[in-house]
């Protein structure tokens, strides 16, 4: 596998193009809020000044929704609005790099409001604003080119240095299907998003990964992010018949500390428990009373600590590691450990330390299924850095992910799958 | 103070019960994962005969290990075997099976062998198969020794007489494993 210098050297030329046509852009991008600030306040100052134009103001505005209902903008307007409501603000970062057009579209669209109240007041004005707004266009058009560009000439060479027999569809995403299919997650799904999609072989293993973004509704109004971030899939090197689920241990803290009072505090010093409650009931109670109690307790204690511990189809595995980060299910326990080998028990570890949220496993189907959340949007152009950066970046996180099947060591085919 | 002591008798009797339950849930835990090593440790004399087959074809039987082999897989499907007598022949012909996957190397021509790959595979499979069974059982007999030694289930197992089993130790040939493995590449 090539470093990155290597490669930077390659995309040399493509990325000082890209880069002086970002900087370009970013300078358009610049002029446009500023005018577009000065624009808003001026209308403000002379709406204000011109009680009669705020009247006409008012008619202009049903005007405006009757327009902005014709151009099919209500739910997006509402979508955006919940977005900030909602105050999530990696969510809104993740959202309104995507949806970039609507906010051009959206200020077109207020321009043009503009526009039919300014008719009103200054002819003069309402000309410069025109001009604006197609220039404004424009630099939208421009804008989705530099997006487009960076990713079927930037990335696109960026993703065959790490394998001759991958294939990049920027536009295509994992489907449905297999995202079910790993029994990581369960439908029904209000979005399901994606993009980004890499399909091909490293050497034996073919894997499929790509960027998902899904969400499912949750009560009325409500809705929860099921799942963002990279989606693995490989072919495992084992054949296996049932589903193994490795996933991020969820305690509930409440039930983690019980558990924790009643192994450490309670039973390593049970002894000083049963005289402490021996001698309490003994004042208050006669004796059989509190020897009582105390068998009562401590039968309670035994069976509280079986119901806790025993459920259905968990495995303990010998890794202590592996046991803190996750909690693993599966349909038969000899399969579960013919899987999860004590190797790759570690290297799983080793995986998870590299990520910054908790990935989620599964073996299905002769697959594994790796679920890697990420709180932003990948493998984006970035209008406010440095190609080279972004370049950086995604080199490494492809390093990343086309790095697993080294890393779990899937090319060894040593068993009964070729 | 009669109701109160009736109570408390039936809350016990109701934890006996269920302590009781789980014993034996957890001793058929341990002889259901025993029984699963048996079947692979089976699959696995199974593969023998085909891999003496394949292998003398090119080694010649005259070859001292693969007459021990034979001899070791005839004696392990004998009935009368103790379980430790058992245990012990199976670390053998795991030994035996490292000596042919080291005496192969000599022989280009049976490496490069269809069937003889094939039948590596199936062994390979085989083998990280009974380790994954062994695994299985050793979680068993864990879960069963503690329920026999912790208080208060420990009385309980006075009573039905349970003793403490065995863990499956590690056979220094199955570490050895990955690194013969690696050789096949």
């Amino acid at each position: 596998m090539n470093s990155f210098e290597i490669i930077f050297q390659e995309l040399q030329e493509q990325v000082n193009t890209l880069e002086s046509f970002r900087k370009k852009l970013l300078i358009k991008y610049w002029f446009i809020r500023v005018i577009s600030y000065l624009i808003v306040f001026y209308i403000a100052y002379i709406s204000i000044d011109n009680i009669v134009g705020m009247v006409e103001i008012i008619n202009t505005i049903e005007d405006l929704i009757v327009i902005v209902k014709k151009m099919g903008l209500v739910s997006i307007i509402e979508r955006m609005i919940s977005l900030f409501k909602s105050g999530n603000l990696a969510l809104i970062l993740g959202n309104i790099i995507i949806p970039f057009w609507i906010y051009i579209s959206l200020f077109f669209v207020f321009i043009f409001a503009i526009r039919l109240v300014l008719y009103y007041t200054c002819k003069a004005l309402d000309i410069i604003i025109v001009y604006f707004s197609k220039w404004v266009l424009k630099y939208d058009l421009e804008y989705q080119k530099f997006y487009k560009d960076y990713k079927e000439k930037i990335m696109t060479k960026l993703i065959s240095f790490f394998g001759e027999e991958l294939n990049y569809f920027p536009d295509k995403k994992i489907k449905k299907d297999f995202f079910l299919e790993s029994n990581l997650y369960d439908g029904p799904f209000v979005r399901y998003k994606g993009d980004d999609y890499v399909e091909g072989y490293i050497d034996k293993t073919k894997i499929i990964f790509s960027e998902l973004n899904v969400w499912k509704k949750v009560d009325k109004n409500g809705e929860t992010k099921v799942f963002q971030g990279l989606f693995f899939i490989a072919d495992f090197n084992k054949q296996f018949s049932h589903k193994t689920i490795v996933r991020e241990k969820n305690v509930f803290k409440m039930s983690k500390l019980l558990n924790f009072i009643l192994d450490r505090i309670i039973y390593k010093y049970r002894v000083y428990l049963y005289i402490i409650i021996f001698m309490v009931t003994k004042y208050n109670f006669d004796l059989i009373h509190s020897i009582v109690i105390i068998i009562a307790l401590v039968t309670l204690w035994t069976i509280l600590k079986m119901l806790i511990g025993t459920r259905l189809g968990k495995a303990e595995l010998e890794n202590k590691d592996f046991e803190d980060l996750y909690d693993v299910y599966g349909d038969d326990q000899q399969e579960i450990r013919y899987l999860l080998t004590p190797s790759l028990m570690e290297k799983l570890v080793d995986l998870q330390l590299k990520t910054k949220y908790n990935i989620n496993i599964s073996f299905v189907k002769s697959k594994i299924f790796i679920a890697i959340p990420f709180a932003e949007a990948l493998f984006e152009a970035n209008l406010f850095e440095s190609i080279n950066k972004t370049l950086k970046i995604h080199y490494q996180l492809l390093e990343l992910v086309i790095g697993i099947v080294e890393e779990l060591d899937l090319n060894t085919r040593i068993w009964t799958k070729k | 103070m009669g109701l109160f002591i009736f109570i408390v008798i039936i809350a016990i009797g109701i934890l006996v019960v269920l302590m009781y339950n789980s014993l034996i849930a957890k001793k058929n835990g341990v002889e259901n994962t025993y029984g699963s090593i048996e079947v692979m440790l089976k699959k696995r004399y199974d593969l023998i005969p085909n891999l003496v087959d394949v292998v003398k074809e090119y080694m010649g039987y005259e070859n001292e290990i693969l007459k021990e082999i034979t001899e070791l897989r005839t004696q392990v499907l004998k009935n009368d075997l103790s379980q430790n007598e058992k245990v012990e022949l199976n670390n053998e012909i795991s030994n035996k099976l490292g000596g042919i996957k080291v005496a192969v190397e000599a022989y280009p021509e049976l490496k490069a062998n269809e069937n003889f790959l094939n039948l590596q595979r199936n062994l390979n499979e085989v083998e990280s198969q009974i380790a994954a069974a062994r695994r299985t059982y050793n979680t068993a007999v864990t879960d069963y020794n503690n329920a026999i030694e912790m208080f208060p289930s420990n009385i309980l197992a006075g009573f039905l007489k349970y003793q403490r089993k065995e863990l499956f130790q590690v056979n220094s040939m199955e570490r050895e494993e990955i690194r013969i493995n690696n050789l096949f590449e």
